[in-house]
């Protein structure tokens, strides 16, 4: 395959038109349903929406981590550094994979392999990708424990998994991630499994390594105050489709799709109870996702949204790009 | 493809119980299936002959039909698994109830006798109890019926103690009848699934034992006719009659095959999480 | 981990205590039968009965015996036989190594088959190879062993004429390839369905998706991340399941005439020689019991979860 030239120079990555579904005797679920957005080089982009809305299948689909069967990336370019990633054999998506672009996971508790020490795990990295020795490997694990700022990284590196915090744990998630220095790190709810004081730390520490390497970070949560801390662009994802594109100042203070406007409507305001005379609901968005084996006709947020009409339903709603550079995929822009 | 497992699985209960169910009809009508007599129709005349057309299997060294002894044999084994797995059960439930719900020494006393219990193979234990007792068909349900009742009483204390905690108010008040009876309403329905699969697994197990006893001729004596006992007949004439050996072995086989299919059918219906992830 | 090990060996103790308790009751709670019946000797006198009682100690009430039979344990005195008044211990270590032997070799082809075709299975799941593993390893499970041992004995003994049909053969290898691909199928089916579930459960752990997503290539995923892990999970039915290995000997034994503790214990029972019965499933359950200890104590040394308990 020819390779695809990019739109513009600065994007590292560009995904056009990613389809993926995952097949089961109860039919097709269009988990990314024609999801496009692009990277530049170093951004923030935050990837938000509720479970299931679709974010970290996409993620999965970037790395070719999906498993296949049930799932399948139907359609779509994924185009990191001017090749098509999933026209790649398997062996050259591996030496991508680490190396280039790396992910962590959500759950630190059990993303590290029990049996094998922490700095066994690192060096894997380097031994690799960078073709170290086992030697070198371990002391530049230590360094990287120092870099995400574990203190007394040359006992740490012989202990297990077991014996570390959560917290920890996901600082060693972050340094295995970025051992080889990639140009895109992909971080799946990097802190919802970890305490508040935690994850702050977590993030910052993102932050920090993030202007040291120069990494593009691909931040995909549920948590729109992570997203204020820590995105530059954000994509707001539902029922497998990207609903709205913005940089992050503009999603909050002008919010243009209804779901998006719902969802920050819908974080309760501390204090908010007193102000009034009784008590305040918390503001719900009403109904249900759809299934994502029959989704609607028209617009998939049409039977919960509360500017609905009637011709939102009658087919598809493109995703359009607003006069200041924004996307967002409903019929009130047209 | 994940669809494989689910519908092997589906497929080991539908398989395993139709051949159950096969097997347990051949041994209730038995008289009305078996042409012969397995006993009595002994006919030195035509021993070891080679399965023909009066003589389906064939017949063995004393010129029996082997397809009757056979038939009749099911009803052996059988009743041998279904025996014996009721009164492991019950052992097993009564044992597990009085160590849950008395707790302390009895409680240390019925888990010592499990533990050791699990540290002896079931065959094993059933040969101890024949040496004690001398070989025989009655001595084989009796040995039969004390070997596999760990299980199920461990889960049956586990079931009660759980349930006694949540009944702790209680607790300290003497034991009442009615209290006695919610013991069992609320313990023994939790625990059915479980005790299920275990039985189950259960009487293929019994009806392997058995049928191994009878061979070594601890077991079934001549000339009631027992899977086991035939086979150990078919080494003596492996030579001269082969295919005594086929069909006996044949039916353990498929019977054996049929309870340990239906089993794990039960138990993938009652945990279906142990293959469904994400 | 040392205190791991001692504490583990400790339990052992009480373990083998209950155990040789229990079986010491069983087959001496009826003391009269065995001094009638020893050897088929019924023709003798009353008073030649009991001189044997005294002489075999038989006429001490039966805790004494008990006694007495534990402090022997610890001297490796097993007691006498009751048919040919030799020492049990003499005559159970006559028998000891064809036993012995027969389980070596029946282990290496349980294991060494059953664990990669486990593995193998798991790894091309969904394929006809998998189904077709799979309905062998429930039919494994489910042959009679001994049904087996007679069908391998007549298709490669009588028609083939590979190999003896039964005995020792003195240790030749023709002798012993039969009984050990017999007593070692049903272990390895066992240890192969138990290696597949492991396998595949381990595949759906997060630190497998974590490996892939580092790049590591599938034979370092299958070989480093997936053995050791799986290796856990095979061990702790491992022990157990061999016991019904050790059941099987038995009878195996008795069917290729194989001159091994297995066919002694069963002609005991016969001859209602009580003390090698009792020696014989004495020593049985402590080899088992000693496999589990062992299966205990390698689990500890891979899973350093274990040592901090």
């Amino acid at each position: 395959m020819e390779k695809a030239t990019p739109e513009n120079d600065s994007h590292i990555l560009e995904v056009k038109g990613l389809s993926t579904y995952f097949y089961s005797i109860h039919g097709i679920a269009k988990a990314v349903n024609n999801v496009s957005f692009s990277l530049k080089k170093g951004e923030i982009l935050g990837i938000v929406g509720e479970s299931g809305c679709g974010k970290s299948v996409t993620s999965l689909s970037i790395v070719r981590l999906i498993e296949s069967p049930p799932g399948r990336i139907a359609e779509g370019e994924i185009v990191f550094d001017g090749t098509d990633l999933l026209t790649l054999s398997e062996q050259k998506m591996r030496d991508i994979r680490g190396d280039k672009i790396s992910m962590i996971f959500q759950e630190p508790m059990t993303s590290l392999n029990p049996l094998y020490t922490i700095g066994n795990q690192i060096s894997e990295m380097f031994i690799r990708h960078n073709g170290y020795d086992r030697k070198k490997a371990l002391e530049a694990s230590i360094e990287m424990l120092k870099k995400v700022q574990i203190p007394h990284p040359e006992a740490r590196v012989k202990e297990y998994p077991h014996q570390m915090s959560g917290g920890m744990r996901q600082r060693v998630m972050i340094a295995m991630a970025l051992a080889c220095n990639p140009e895109i790190l992909i971080a799946d709810e990097p802190s919802t499994a970890l305490d508040v004081t935690i994850q702050a730390q977590v993030l910052d520490l993102m932050l920090q390594l993030k202007k040291t390497y120069d990494t593009a970070i691909i931040l995909i949560t549920h948590d729109l105050g992570v997203i204020a801390e820590v995105a530059e662009k954000v994509a707001v994802m539902y029922a497998g489709q990207i609903v709205e594109e913005a940089e992050v100042e503009d999603i909050f203070d002008d919010p243009l799709h209804p779901y998006t406007r719902s969802l920050l409507k819908s974080i309760p305001i501390l204090g908010q109870r007193f102000e009034s005379e009784g008590r305040v609901e918390l503001n719900e968005i009403k109904g249900i996702v759809p299934s994502l084996y029959e989704l609607p006709r028209g617009c998939n947020f049409y039977p919960r949204c509360p500017e609905a009409q009637p011709k939102c339903n009658e087919a598809g709603i493109p995703l359009i790009t607003t006069k200041d550079n924004r996307k967002v995929r409903c019929i009130l822009y047209t | 493809m994940k669809n494989l497992e689910q519908f092997t699985r589906r497929k080991n209960l539908v398989i395993g119980a139709i051949v159950t169910v096969v097997m347990v009809i051949i041994a209730i009508f038995a008289p009305l299936i078996a042409p012969y007599d397995p006993i009595y129709d002994a006919d030195l005349m035509v021993a070891e002959e080679p399965p023909s057309l009066s003589y389906i299997f064939g017949t063995d060294d004393q010129g029996r039909d082997i397809f009757s002894r056979v038939v009749y044999g099911a009803r052996i084994s059988l009743s041998v698994g279904l025996i014996s797995q009721l009164m492991n059960s019950i052992i097993g439930i009564t044992l597990g109830l009085l160590a849950g719900y008395f707790g302390k020494w009895v409680d240390d006393l019925i888990m010592g006798l499990t533990n050791i219990m699990l540290s002896i193979p079931s065959i094993i234990f059933a040969l101890a109890i024949m040496a004690l007792l001398g070989p025989g068909l009655i001595n084989v349900f009796i040995a039969l019926g004390f070997t596999n009742w760990s299980y199920t009483c461990r889960i049956t204390r586990s079931q009660a103690l759980y349930t006694k905690n949540l009944n702790y108010v209680n607790a300290s008040r003497a034991l009442s009848y009615s209290e006695v009876n919610i013991m069992f309403t609320q313990i023994l329905p939790n625990i059915v699934g479980p005790i299920l699969v275990i039985a189950t697994l259960g009487i293929s197990g019994a009806i392997l034992i058995e049928a191994s006893l009878s061979f070594l001729g601890l077991g079934t004596q001549p000339p009631t006719p027992s899977w086991g006992g035939m086979l150990a007949t078919a080494r003596e004439q492996l030579f001269t009659a082969p295919w005594i050996s086929i069909f006996p072995g044949m039916f353990i086989f498929l019977t054996v095959l049929g309870l340990n299919l239906l089993g794990d059918g039960l138990r993938d219906l009652l945990d279906p999480h142990t293959s469904q992830r994400k | 981990m040392l205190a791991y090990f001692i504490r583990r060996t400790l339990q052992f103790i009480p373990t083998i205590i209950g155990v040789t308790l229990i079986i010491f009751l069983l087959l001496n709670v009826l003391p009269g039968n065995a001094a009638l019946m020893a050897g088929g000797r019924k023709e003798l006198t009353a008073q030649a009965i009991e001189e044997l009682k005294e002489k075999w100690g038989l006429h001490h009430p039966i805790h004494v015996r008990y006694a007495k039979y534990m402090i022997g344990l610890t001297k490796g005195d097993m007691g006498v036989s009751y048919l040919r008044d030799e020492p049990v211990s003499d005559v159970i270590g006559a028998r000891i190594w064809p036993t012995l032997r027969l389980s070596m070799y029946a282990m290496i082809i349980a294991v060494g088959i059953g664990i990669p075709l486990g593995f193998y299975s798991a790894v091309k799941q969904g394929t006809w190879l998998d189904s077709l593993s799979m309905v062998g390893a429930v039919s494994g499970v489910s042959f009679p062993q001994f049904w087996l041992g007679l069908l391998l004995m007549y298709f490669l003994c009588v028609k083939a004429q590979l190999f003896p049909v039964t005995g020792y053969g003195e240790g030749a290898f023709s002798n012993i390839v039969l009984p050990a691909i017999t007593l070692g199928l049903g272990y390895m089916a066992l240890l192969a369905r138990t290696t597949r579930a492991a396998v595949l459960e381990i595949l759906t752990e997060d630190y497998i998706r974590t490996a892939r997503s580092k790049g590591i290539s599938e034979f370092l995923i299958y070989n480093k991340h997936v053995l050791r892990n799986a290796m856990i999970l095979i061990l702790t039915t491992a022990g157990l399941q061999f016991g019904s290995m050790i059941g099987q000997t038995v009878v195996i034994e008795k069917l290729f005439s194989w001159p091994g503790i297995g066919s002694l214990v069963v002609d005991s029972i016969f001859q209602r020689d009580t003390p090698i019965t009792q020696g014989c499933i004495i020593i049985i359950i402590f080899v088992f019991l000693v496999v589990n200890l062992l299966v205990d104590l390698t689990y500890s040394v891979i899973d350093p979860r274990i040592k901090y308990q």
